[in-house]
């Protein structure tokens, strides 16, 4: 049921259609950039960027390599972000997309805190600013269509499908070519995601970050939220103590005020 | 309150609120659905897409052929994305034709005529546009062409005809036409008198017609793009995954299925090479000697490699050179080809290649195993090797690997030229050239071959039906019982003759000629014709080559040429020494008519400014690079005055010649005709046919179209193109009674219109969009047969003799110096050795002198002691501005980008494509940062000999260059794109200010891709 996407880093040309079908479809006008040595551009997703290709190099001389990331919102299958969101405005679906109302939405910048990949982004530039990022096309998933910039791809470097094929695909591919790294981004990492990778390169060295706790990182607030109404509970047992023990001081105070 | 009374209220809110949190969940398990919950600002885009009316069409960008799907509502185009149906590209796009919305949605689109106010051209003038109509544009340029023409002779001698050359009217453009436009163009430059036609296939792929036509016959991609899931190896000298990235998909497809193995050849390391198991650095310019190289090391080293029954069987190898043969020893005998070809080779060791190119010799060798392990080999190529002084052999030598492995006809073979713009191979087959007409068939070169020509019609000859009656019947000839006849009657007859070649010239060239006739409704002969040697010429095709697109530009700088017509092509950014191009364009007595969608930099300089049509506003067919002729359907309407090209051609020509007849300037016929009262006519059949262009403009068949199929816009200039398409590709016209000797305008396209076999789509086989194999040999190996139509005759892999289709499959070309041997379809013979490149006049050094390719040093070699060991081809043809390697000591090298398309018209105005790659740079080693003193980012002056002031862009310091090694010392190569220019949303520095306009001798294409430069900081 849960939908995901396989992002084959191995594949990747780096020809940036998913950049440019992510801005075709959600009406994303272009940014002003200026070239870097390495090309990304724009340098980061933004607020009118939810997708771009991440180029990154490695070795030097005769081990040079470049590299083609292309980035997203993973997707989490628990996200941090709608845990963070006082209001309810971030939603994670059944189908896998996690989604955003901005009718909801107040603005206070919890998701983008919270997110451990840095994928929400605010409009900074806008009067009403509103947080953007990656939908996974849930408008067109329930069209019956792919995400568009899976749809673009020129080399089935991006793949859509049932969550746990993408993962029995990805196994069976990293097992059976040894220029694979034999690891699956997003399996587990944080819990795991909807977008997930597989790569010739190691992760590490292609910027992702590996030191990702693998358990849902709502499930750490979760713990201590699960503490917080016995601690309120308990503090209102203390405070009702307290306040049985001041009456009851005041009282003898009454009392002994009586007495003299 | 007090401190009692607020303990109270808290603990009992407490209270209330931990009860609150034990009975909710974590926030995460909400059970939202994207049914239930997408908000509808994300979904207004999907509800209008669903809305929508799906119309397919075809890529502009490159000539991969991808189908696109245009959703319209209310004539607004919703969304262009991939064609999930089309085999090509299964729905996927690259970044360029993702964004290609916006081409069309433009606000900077041209949406009115405009004339030039300021009579000063440059750079730095405003032209000061002032709008006006169609009407008054038309007018406008019917007077200058008439003024232009007015004193161009219209007969030489006694005869009566136009030299193309000499003609002051010249026209540019376009591969982004359509073939019916670019057919209907050729026609009206023809009917003009003029040959001075050029567009960008001569400065992409002029070589490879050359080349790849003289060792096999045709000269275009012999496989086609789907074909590389077949291939078990990729040579690739060219930038694949960028400049065409859904070729890429099928490579990627092979890497995965086959476990086939990349080679990328490439100076720079690119998109390309990062997926590549073998990336070999080279220098620019070296392409000839790696692949001599590689060739050696085959057939010295490898030989058990070598496909030896291929080249018996195939090839001419096993000849000597004046045909003799096959030898019985043809593998160790040094006269054979074969022989030749060793002894040519021989010095072309690993260590010499080194020297040269700067690869490794353990690289070559590794590349030169790896290609020859591994069959099916494919070999891609593109600008990397077609932009050189000796780039038709450097072509030449990527053909000859291929004979030797026998890689040629066979799926996931051949030797792959990828074509750059969408319709480059259709503008090319349409001849918008000055050294063709048609379908890849001359102008009539000269009066001697215009008499023949007439015998021919008179009966005989080549295409005979043996009965000469019969003959001059279908071909218009003269039928008086004491008519001269065609002087040969067969080839063998030519062959004892020694007329062979004649023979050959005649049998490719008289029966388009003669087409053209009856579809262009002109006279080519002599007049009455019962004696063509010694009656007047009456020719009125143009007469002998014109010039050729640098030549062009120096034609105009001379004042030759008076008014120049420039469509969808941008040479003030695309032409080697663009500041001489935008001197040429400047010159005051120069009248420049500009048709385009943006004001591009060659739009700056023109006095008359019309607006196009995008791709998806108007029908046509195009033609991809492996051959593919694919129908586009109209999707919406023009905005505002932009009109369909197909008017703008029909009403461009309508207008001229009333202008032109109204001053008595008419054709070579209707001048005779006024000068001898008399009425120049055919008869064809029983039918008498009346010299007059205006009943065959635009076409004769223009009424016959009133069905409609799925996706038609049945107006005006849709049906037209159908029309137009039938003139260019019928399989047959009967015509009083007879059938015509051939029916198609343009002999390579000819049975791509068949009502017969498809009436439900007039026979516009291009409209086919049937995914089903014919047959099994199909699906084995994915040609896809009932999609589209390719030429020749729907063959999908030239030469291969397993496809399962009449016609052409064999190798047809001279081998022999001999020129009784015409080693036609029967002979089925690749030239390893090439009569076509031979010229034993040439100094040793010359490739031309020996029929085998060689290396030879670009114009502007770093080296010299290479330049003397391997002289440059260049023959001075005309003066070229050339740089000493000791004040230019760099190679500059130029490139293209995923993001941006050729000069940059289209895709320097689309702001998507502007966010990835937005601004011009030059790539430049760490080693030659640190030499000159600068980092990331600076900016610096490259200076070459024709801009001795340079000009001014950002270095990026990268790794992907590195410097090269050659003859023992240490080069640096720098490298720029060559997209931008001085107009559109993002500009800057066009590198074409800086490339060398020296040209390849065999074929004109420019030596865009080697010159000599310095560079220091800004």
């Amino acid at each position: 049921m849960a939908k995901g996407m396989l992002v084959d880093i191995a594949r990747c040309i780096g020809c940036r259609a998913c950049q440019v079908a992510c801005k075709r479809w959600n009406n994303n006008e272009g940014e002003n950039t200026s070239l870097s040595q390495e090309w990304t551009n724009p340098p980061n997703l933004s607020a009118k960027t939810w997708t771009l290709i991440k180029f990154v190099e490695t070795g030097s001389d005769q081990d040079f390599k470049w590299h083609f990331i292309s980035k997203r919102c993973f997707h989490c299958l628990e996200p941090a972000c709608v845990a963070a969101c006082p209001v309810g405005a971030l939603l994670k679906t059944v189908e896998g997309p996690v989604i955003y109302d901005q009718d909801k939405c107040i603005g206070c910048r919890y998701c983008m805190i919270a997110c451990p990949f840095h994928i929400p982004k605010f409009q900074w530039k806008e009067p009403r600013p509103l947080i953007r990022k990656c939908t996974f096309c849930a408008d067109r998933i329930i069209e019956g269509l792919e995400p568009a910039c899976i749809q673009a791809c020129p080399t089935n470097a991006l793949e859509f499908g049932e969550r746990e094929e993408l993962i029995a695909m990805a196994k069976s591919r990293i097992s059976s070519n040894p220029k694979y790294v034999k690891q699956i981004y997003g399996e587990h990492e944080v819990g795991g995601t909807s977008t997930l990778f597989v790569s010739d390169t190691p992760f590490e060295n292609l910027g992702f970050d590996t030191n990702l706790v693998k358990i849902p990182i709502p499930s750490y607030t979760a713990s201590s939220l699960e503490m917080v109404p016995y601690v309120i509970a308990g503090g209102a047992i203390i405070l009702a103590g307290l306040s049985w023990y001041t009456k009851r001081r005041e009282k003898i105070e009454r009392e002994e005020d009586g007495k003299k | 309150m007090k401190r009692r009374a607020f303990l109270q209220s808290a603990s009992s809110s407490l209270l209330v609120f931990a009860s609150t949190l034990l009975g909710s969940t974590i926030p995460t398990a909400t059970g939202a659905s994207i049914k239930s919950d997408v908000p509808d600002w994300i979904r207004q885009k999907a509800i209008r897409y669903k809305q929508g009316q799906q119309i397919p069409s075809i890529c502009p960008y490159c000539a991969g052929g991808c189908g696109t799907l245009v959703t319209v509502l209310d004539d607004e185009v919703v969304e262009y994305e991939g064609d999930p149906y089309h085999p090509i590209n299964n729905g996927a796009l690259c970044s360029k034709a993702g964004a290609y919305m916006q081409v069309v949605k433009s606000d900077h689109r041209l949406l009115y005529p405009v004339k030039r106010t300021n009579p000063k051209k440059g750079k730095d003038e405003d032209p000061r546009w002032v709008r006006i109509t169609w009407d008054e544009a038309l007018d406008i340029i019917a007077q200058k062409v008439k003024g232009a023409l007015a004193s161009f002779p219209y007969r030489q001698g006694k005869d009566y005809y136009y030299v193309g050359k000499d003609n002051p009217v010249a026209w540019l453009g376009s591969s982004y036409w359509n073939n019916e436009e670019c057919y209907l163009a050729r026609k009206l430059v023809a009917l003009l008198g003029s040959n001075n036609v050029e567009h960008q296939a001569r400065k992409c792929h002029a070589s490879t017609v050359a080349a790849l036509g003289a060792t096999f016959g045709f000269g275009a991609m012999t496989n086609h793009v789907i074909d590389a899931k077949n291939s078990k190896c990729f040579l690739i000298v060219s930038n694949l995954a960028e400049s065409h990235t859904l070729e890429f998909r099928w490579v990627t497809e092979a890497i995965e299925k086959n476990g086939a193995k990349v080679i990328v050849l490439d100076p720079r390391y690119n998109r390309t090479a990062s997926k590549a198991d073998i990336y070999a650095r080279y220098r620019s310019g070296a392409e000839a000697a790696v692949f001599l190289g590689l060739i050696r090391h085959i057939l010295f080293e490898r030989p058990e490699r070598i496909d030896w029954e291929f080249l018996e069987k195939r090839t001419n190898a096993p000849f000597k050179i004046d045909g003799t043969g096959p030898l019985a020893n043809w593998k160790t005998n040094p006269e054979s080809v074969f022989g030749q070809l060793k002894e040519i080779v021989a010095k072309y060791t690993p260590e010499e290649v080194e020297r040269i190119s700067s690869i490794p010799q353990t690289k070559l060798v590794e590349v030169a195993d790896t290609f020859s392990a591994n069959k099916p080999g494919n070999i891609y190529y593109s600008m990397g090797t077609t932009q050189h002084t000796n780039a038709t052999q450097a072509i030449r030598a990527h053909a000859i690997l291929q004979l030797i492995l026998g890689n040629m006809g066979v799926p996931g073979g051949g030797v792959n030229a990828l074509r750059g713009i969408s319709n480059v191979q259709g503008s090319t087959d349409m001849n918008l050239l000055s050294h063709y007409i048609m379908g890849y068939r001359g102008p009539p070169p000269d009066v001697p071959t215009i008499r023949r020509y007439q015998r021919w019609k008179n009966g005989g000859g080549p295409g005979t039906s043996g009965k000469l009656d019969e003959d001059a019947t279908k071909r218009g000839g003269s039928r008086e019982p004491s008519r001269v006849t065609y002087p040969w009657s067969d080839i063998g007859d030519a062959e004892a003759k020694g007329k062979a070649v004649e023979f050959r010239y005649d049998d490719r060239h008289f029966p388009t000629w003669n087409a053209l006739e009856y579809h262009w409704g002109v006279y080519v002969g002599t007049w009455p014709g019962i004696d063509p040697d010694n009656e007047l010429v009456v020719c009125d095709l143009p007469v002998g080559n014109g010039n050729a697109i640098v030549q062009l530009f120096r034609a105009i700088q001379d004042d030759k040429i008076k008014v120049l017509f420039c469509n969808a092509e941008n040479p003030a950014v695309s032409m080697p020494n663009a500041d001489l191009v935008r001197d040429a364009l400047s010159r005051p007595g120069l009248f420049t008519v500009v048709n385009e969608l943006f004001e591009t930099e060659t739009a700056h300089y023109a006095d008359i400014l019309l607006p196009g049509t995008s791709q998806i506003e108007r029908s046509g067919s195009i033609t991809n690079t492996g051959r593919w002729i694919q129908w586009r359907w109209k999707a919406k309407e023009p905005p505002a005055e932009c009109k369909p090209e197909l008017w703008y051609i029909t009403e461009l020509y309508k207008r001229i010649r009333a202008t032109l007849k109204a001053a008595g300037i008419k054709l070579p016929s209707e001048k005779f005709e006024d000068d001898n009262r008399i009425d120049v006519k055919k008869m064809i059949g029983s039918v008498i046919l009346q010299n007059d262009p205006e009943i065959c403009w635009p076409t004769r068949f223009v009424k016959e179209y009133r069905r409609q199929d799925e996706y038609r816009v049945a107006d005006e200039y849709s049906v037209l193109a159908e029309a137009v398409y039938k003139e260019i590709g019928a399989k047959s016209i009967t015509v009083g009674g007879v059938n015509l000797p051939q029916a198609a305008a343009n002999v390579l396209y000819r049975e791509s219109y068949d009502p017969e076999l498809r009436p439900d789509i007039d026979g516009l086989l291009s409209k086919r969009r049937d995914t089903r194999p014919l047959d099994e040999e199909d699906r084995k190996y994915g040609y896809f047969k009932n999609w589209a139509f390719s030429w020749m005759l729907n063959q999908r892999v030239l030469y291969n003799l397993n496809e399962s289709n009449p016609g052409v499959k064999s190798f047809f070309v001279w081998f022999a110096t001999s020129s009784t041997v015409w080693l036609g379809h029967t002979l089925d013979r690749a030239a390893i050795w090439s009569k076509t490149l031979y010229d034993p006049s040439k100094p040793p050094t010359n490739p031309l002198s020996k029929g085998l390719p060689l290396h030879n040093e670009p114009l502007e070699s770093p080296d010299k002691s290479l330049a003397t060991q391997y002289p440059p081809m260049w023959d001075d043809r005309y003066k070229v501005i050339v740089g000493d390697s000791d004040k230019y000591p760099y190679v500059l090298t130029t490139f293209r980008l995923a993001e941006h398309m050729q000069a940059g018209g289209m895709t320097r105005n689309q702001p998507w494509l502007i966010e990835c790659q937005p601004e011009v740079f030059v790539e430049i080693s760490k080693q030659l940062a640190a030499e000159i003193g600068i980092r990331q980012g600076d900016k610096v002056i490259l200076r070459t000999a024709r801009k001795p002031q340079g000009v001014i862009v950002k270095a990026i310091v990268t790794e992907r260059i590195q410097p090269l090694k050659v003859n023992g010392k240490i080069l640096h190569e720098v490298a720029m794109p060559w997209h931008w220019g001085f107009k559109g949303l993002s500009q800057g520095a066009s590198a074409n200010e800086l490339t060398i306009d020296a040209v390849d001798v065999s074929a004109n294409i420019p030596e865009y891709k080697a010159c000599l430069c310095s560079v220091e900081r800004a």
